[in-house]
């Protein structure tokens, strides 16, 4: 009975486990990434993100085109999407930003959500001058 | 002119050469080069270079490292009792001298008190009213507490790391969060951010720290306290501890693949009379993972918890039988973590434990912590006097690190009363540790010596 029960709540605790991983999501620290310019993201620029010059804003569907050196890649921001503005080359501190600062010709940084490349994490926006 | 003196002068040579010889022999065994490394060579370099950089690197910053937060000396952690030791400019105080950094940056008063540190785990948009008020964890055992399915779990709520994650990451964000010299917080002004080189060693560095493998529990143990207590936490219908920390580990114990390490929410932000609270009431509530969190937190390991208090994300709990005791109350009873365990209970009870079993669970895991400390002196003895540290130390900073541990071996076991005979023992390996560091003619001696008497004091334990 011991057995049964030791099993049971095993089990259970598995199930709660995987509940609570499931709803859960991998950010990594969302909130300093802020401040980490365009190209420099540890393990991710180059990796899981691109960079480019955006071609395209279509506001009603909430994409965004953007040419990179070797293709043009259309991403769709949700309301999960982070956008900030990096300051960095004006040495001044990044801010959060919204849709609106996603203009025709700015240099950005697009990190896509992990097995669903065509959605955004994150979107870094160049303020260079 | 022939002298009578040749074969004397012969002789005086041969024996002036052997006195030479001897002499070198002596020297060459005791400050002799490294026989062998065990590590291979790059791995060691790579090792020693983020050792460096975790202990002296400021990154262009207000003057911290991560060995601010993370002293050799203090198991990698904090607590009131060494942040008491530190002379009042220590980069730890950056917020009490450095105007840019006085407000919002950290809070001294808990930090001193309770050893918190501020944390902008949910944005920068609002410093004054979103921050957390979080714990040092020790960087120890990281190679078995880090990896999950779900991918790498760092920090309180396992969401440290910006980047991909990883805990080869973390350092970019805790330069970004702990290092600024403004809160500004702009790359190439207030600090420069670790290059791809740097992040390699620093995680090299920190993998290498403290176990680099799991227990494998039941473990032979000595002392009817400690065994006991070893039953209890392995039951899964009694202490159910080792569901979430199996090997008194940080990962959990379920069916089918590893999973690795997990976020649970038990509750420890509803306690009454948190410290940090009970100082300043307006501590915004932490919401543990991810933003806005979800209330869970992550799973530490339990081998390395007695010599590293206080307990809890928030340390909360400055002892360890007032860690085990925090499951039996009803900040956990009423937690989803609590409520689960209790709903698959025949009795419907999350975790019962009376005094008795409280204090025998913490004894057990007090009696793993030391034996951890004993392995790793013995380690480091052991690497002293080969001389091949994997991480480039010479043989007298292995014996001050050995030192350390040889001290939390017996004052783990004394602060439980445990085994009298093993403290004994360990306190002897601790002296003559000691006199081996102020030696220079019997340092290989003294050292073999703690040596043999870790093994008497270890064989009272297990």
């Amino acid at each position: 009975m011991r057995k049964i029960l030791s099993a049971i709540l095993v089990t259970a605790v598995c199930c709660s486990v995987v509940w609570l991983d499931g709803k859960a999501v991998v950010y990594g620290q969302q909130t300093t990434e802020q401040f980490i310019p365009m190209g420099k993201s540890p393990g991710v620029s180059g990796k899981y993100a691109w960079m480019g010059e955006i071609d395209q804003v279509d506001e009603q569907n909430r994409t965004v085109t953007v040419k990179t050196d070797s293709a043009s890649k259309t991403i769709k921001l949700t309301d999960k999407t982070r956008i900030w503005l990096d300051r960095s080359k004006q040495r001044a501190s990044s801010t959060k930003a919204d849709f609106s600062e996603l203009k025709k010709g700015r240099k950005v940084e697009v990190k896509y959500v992990k097995d669903r490349e065509s959605e955004a994490e994150w979107i870094k926006i160049e303020i260079a001058q | 002119m022939k002298t009578h003196s040749g074969p004397y002068l012969r002789s005086k040579s041969i024996s002036a050469m052997l006195v030479v010889a001897a002499i070198t022999g002596w020297i060459a065994l005791e400050f002799g080069d490294p026989v062998s490394s065990q590590t291979p060579q790059s791995q060691s370099q790579l090792i020693a270079k983020g050792r460096n950089l975790f202990f002296n690197e400021t990154f262009n910053g207000n003057g911290r490292t991560c060995g601010t937060c993370h002293p050799a000396a203090n198991n990698l952690t904090i607590d009131p009792a060494f942040i008491a030791k530190l002379p009042p400019n220590d980069p730890l105080f950056v917020a009490e001298f450095v105007p840019a950094l006085k407000e919002n940056f950290e809070k001294p008063e808990l930090m001193r008190k309770f050893g918190l540190i501020l944390e902008n785990l949910d944005g920068f948009d609002d410093l004054p009213n979103k921050f957390t008020m979080r714990g040092v964890p020790h960087t120890l055992g990281m190679r078995v507490s880090v990896n999950s399915q779900a991918g790498p779990r760092t920090g309180w709520s396992g969401d440290g790391a910006p980047g991909d994650g990883s805990l080869r990451s973390f350092a970019t964000g805790a330069v970004i969060q702990h290092f600024t010299k403004t809160l500004n917080r702009v790359a190439g002004v207030d600090f420069r951010l670790p290059t791809e080189e740097e992040l390699d060693a620093m995680e090299a560095f920190q993998l290498s720290l403290g176990r680099q493998t799991e227990l494998s529990l039941p473990l032979p143990l000595k002392g009817e306290v400690i065994k006991r207590g070893q039953e209890i936490f392995m039951s899964n219908s009694l202490g159910k501890c080792n569901i979430c920390h199996f090997n008194a580990g940080a990962n959990a114990n379920l069916p089918g693949p590893p999973v690795g390490n997990f976020n649970f929410d038990t509750g420890v932000e509803n306690l009454p009379d948190q410290p940090g609270r009970l100082v300043n009431p307006n501590i915004p509530r932490d919401d543990g993972f991810g933003r806005p969190g979800d209330g869970t937190f992550n799973t530490p390991s339990l081998v390395e918890a007695a010599d590293t208090s206080a307990f809890f994300h928030n340390n909360a709990v400055e002892t360890i039988e007032g860690a085990v005791a925090f499951y039996n109350g009803d900040a956990f009873k009423n937690s989803p973590s609590g409520q689960f365990l209790a709903s698959l209970d025949p009795n419907r009870i999350a975790i019962k434990l009376d005094a008795t079993q409280v204090v025998a669970v913490a004894a057990f895991l007090r009696a793993i912590n030391s034996l951890e400390n004993i392995r790793q002196t013995t380690e480091l003895l052991e690497f002293a006097l080969n001389k091949n540290s994997p991480d480039g130390r010479n043989p007298n900073q292995l014996l001050d690190q050995a030192i350390r541990e040889a001290f939390d071996s017996f004052r783990v076991l004394e602060g439980g009363g445990l085994q009298p005979a093993a403290v004994t023992h360990l306190k002897e390996a601790h002296r003559l540790a000691e006199k081996a560091r102020g030696s220079w003619l019997s340092k290989k001696r003294l050292m073999r010596e703690a040596i043999e008497a870790l093994k008497r004091g270890r064989e009272q334990l297990i």
